[in-house]
């Protein structure tokens, strides 16, 4: 078969993230050529997943030196006279990458062999024997039921691609941070918990009646518009008489789509988490099976469905432009004309902007436990809120062998956190959460920081050349959906951002 | 909804491109051969429900949709499968010799107790052969699995194929061996969760059957 690339493409897409994904599959689907480039041997970027052996590669890449791009002669020879020519970048998105086995995974441990005799082996080699087994999200996030994402891959059915689980346990701390404890979230929670009073369990009732009815129609409603730019708790405390953990059981945990909330933002995050309650269970949030890393790879696969072609660990060099717009892009040798060019941030040639700077500090520890045990495996969500600086968003996604995300018997734990004010607060909630006599033995830990924030197009960048945004510290992917579908309609506006397929007969 | 299955098979294609694998996957989907096909456009899965044994087995078959192409087969394509068809073109010496290195991409991300078997198609082109069947047949003891040499356009052995390996998954799920799961697999376990609803489509047309049990506030 022929391994070369096609000579005009209508769409030439660099970076296979989750956003160049979800509009890779888009543009294929409304009948547009895709031509859909990497340089990493692997699908998803800064969004992927990785097991244990691929991870130290990952880490390996990212470690390494940038190197100076330079234009080759057979790149030049491929310019006519009335074009130019600029490199793509290889912007930097991953720093500070720190990765230890701790003191804990050189204790040894009893375990059965095949025939049933008992051997004793250190944890790490346990661990790194089923290197396979691990699933660690580069970026970890949830699905709201009801949300953007759950929506565009219904409609698409590139939900027929993978599978999830519902995020079945909330957790926050209370009891004056000592303890962590699980938030009560629907009727029958709420009724039957232990750590509500009996006025308390009314009071969170009633809160929960009154957001309801604040989703209909919050003009009528009264006692909330002068808080509306105060803080949540200002307004859960004297309107609600809601204190204490009750109150922090709101803010931080049922409210954890708005970090930081005022009244306004707090009681919107608090409906669309009860919008997505009991939609696909009791939970309003779904996790991929095998990890985050799925998701692109599912939307990549609509895109080959529909033709689009994947070439990924190829070396991808520049852009060709004539009269400030995109022509062609130069890649593994070969130029390839195409009308439109859009890229991940790795790849967005300097010249054309930069992204606005910010930082989400992650954490991913390999435990030989969970931060909170229950007699059957949870996925959890934990809230750092009360033990970190609100704005930095921080929480703790844990799951196991049920996800698909580690072997039996062992969790990942997944940090994640804005960095404020040049500090990484992640270290602190680490210690505190780790630290004492009865925690889990952290025994794999690995730390670093991922660029986000917003591109920043300068004025010299083509009109037919975009970039999407970086992963972003926010829990669920709504923005990502928004982002890209926004990116589409202003390039396509006449066309169906990733409508239902075609009727399929059994 | 009745289910009108006892078993729900997953299956996948691989080899290289041009083997031929969504010929064989239309072959016994649709009985229907088609010489023009150029490169997959289109297909995702074909599913054809058969009979075993007295068991309804309805197979689900992936084809690769032209990933394959530049070697960029995701490893989510793997995922919960229980058997898979490497095929190669007994025209084409390259595919056969990458036969090697579908495997060994199989035995990184598929279930590690997935059943497998090793297809050489075109085997109507006897004058353009270049494979003899003892080679395949030797590499398939080499790794220790089924082999049958196929026509897809002369509906040469396509049926025998699919089921020879539905029923070999069939056998081992029945031995119990199914039930333990493996890297990338969910064979066995999922199937008996049913707190999962949220699977394939499933995940769409839940959407419709809960209610917020906020109403009840």
């Amino acid at each position: 078969m022929d391994d070369s690339l096609p000579d005009h493409v209508d769409v030439v897409i660099v970076g296979t993230g989750l956003p160049e994904a979800i509009l890779a599959a888009a543009c294929s689907r409304s009948g547009l050529s895709v031509l859909h480039l990497d340089r990493n041997p692997f699908y998803g970027e800064n969004w992927a997943s990785f097991n244990l052996n691929t991870l130290d590669e990952w880490i390996g890449e990212n470690k390494k030196e940038l190197s100076e791009t330079t234009v080759s002669e057979s790149i030049k020879e491929k310019i006519q006279a009335d074009e130019s020519y600029i490199s793509f970048g290889d912007n930097r998105q991953i720093f500070d990458l720190e990765k230890q086995w701790t003191e804990d995974s050189a204790t040894e441990k009893v375990v059965k062999n095949k025939d049933g005799e008992e051997t004793t082996s250190t944890y790490r080699a346990i661990i790194e024997k089923e290197w396979r087994r691990f699933s660690i999200d580069i970026t970890p996030k949830i699905l709201l039921s009801r949300g953007t994402m759950v929506q565009t891959l219904c409609d698409s059915e590139v939900s027929k691609y993978a599978e999830f689980k519902c995020v079945n346990r909330l957790l926050c701390f209370c009891d004056g941070d000592k303890k962590i404890c699980r938030v009560p979230y629907n009727r029958s929670e709420i009724f039957e918990t232990d750590q509500l009073s009996f006025v308390d369990k009314r009071r969170i009732m009633k809160f929960m009646q009154f957001c309801l009815e604040w989703s209909k129609n919050q003009d009528e409603m009264k006692d909330w518009k002068e808080f509306a730019d105060k803080s949540f708790s200002e307004f859960l405390a004297t309107v609600h008489n809601l204190e204490g953990s009750t109150q922090r059981f709101i803010t931080d945990a049922i409210a954890i789509l708005e970090p930081n909330p005022t009244t306004l933002t707090g009681l919107q995050a608090v409906c669309r988490f009860i919008d997505s309650v009991g939609v696909f269970g009791p939970s309003p949030f779904l996790y991929p099976l095998y990890g985050c890393g799925e998701l692109p790879q599912c939307f990549c696969r609509l895109c080959a469905v529909f033709g689009g072609l994947y070439a990924l660990h190829l070396q991808v060099d520049g852009i060709i432009l004539k009269e400030n717009k995109v022509v062609a892009v130069v890649a593994g040798g070969q130029r390839v004309n195409c009308d439109h060019i859009i890229t991940s941030p790795r790849y967005a040639p300097k010249k054309f902007g930069t992204l606005s700077g910010e930082l989400v500090d992650r954490a991913i520890l390999v435990t030989d436990d969970t931060i909170l045990k229950e007699e059957k495996e949870q996925i959890s969500i934990l809230s750092l809120a009360s033990i970190s600086p609100p704005q930095c968003a921080a929480r703790l996604f844990e799951a196991g062998y049920e996800s698909c995300l580690a072997p039996r018997g062992y969790y990942l734990s997944q940090l994640t956190g804005a960095r404020r004010d040049d500090k990484n607060y992640l270290k602190e909630v680490e210690e505190k959460l780790y630290d004492s006599e009865d925690s889990p033995r952290v025994l794999m830990r690995l730390r670093f920081a991922s660029a986000a924030g917003s591109f920043q197009y300068s004025e010299e960048s083509p009109t037919n050349f975009a970039v999407l945004p970086p992963p972003n510290v926010k829990l669920d992917y709504s923005d990502v959906i928004i982002s890209s579908r926004e990116l589409f309609t202003k390039f396509w506006p006449d066309r169906d951002f990733l409508p239902r397929g075609l009727p399929t007969v059994e | 909804m009745a289910r009108t299955y006892d078993y729900l098979f997953k299956l996948l294609l691989i080899g290289d491109s041009g083997v031929g694998k969504t010929c064989v996957l239309f072959r016994f989907s649709d009985d229907s051969f088609n010489n023009s096909f150029i490169s997959t456009i289109g297909i995702d899965f074909k599913i054809r429900t058969i009979d075993l044994d007295g068991k309804k087995i309805k197979l689900q078959i992936w084809d690769t949709a032209g990933q394959e192409r530049f070697r960029t087969i995701t490893t989510a394509y793997y995922r919960g499968a229980m058997g898979i068809m490497l095929v190669y073109d007994i025209t084409n010496e390259k595919s056969f010799e990458n036969i090697k290195n579908w495997i060994r991409n199989i035995e990184e991300h598929a279930s590690q107790d997935v059943e497998r078997m090793i297809i050489g198609n075109k085997c109507d082109m006897e004058d353009r052969r270049v494979v003899s069947r003892d080679r395949g047949q030797q590499l398939s003891i080499e790794y220790g699995t089924k082999f049958m040499e196929t026509s897809a356009k002369l509906n040469h052995n396509i049926e025998e194929a699919f089921y020879t390996l539905a029923r070999d998954i069939k056998g081992k799920m029945e031995r119990g061996q199914g039930q333990t799961v493996g890297v990338g697999g969910t064979t066995g376990r999922y199937q008996q969760d049913s707190t999962i609803a949220a699977q394939g489509n499933n995940l769409c047309k839940n959407r419709h059957t809960f209610h917020c049990d906020f109403i009840a506030f």
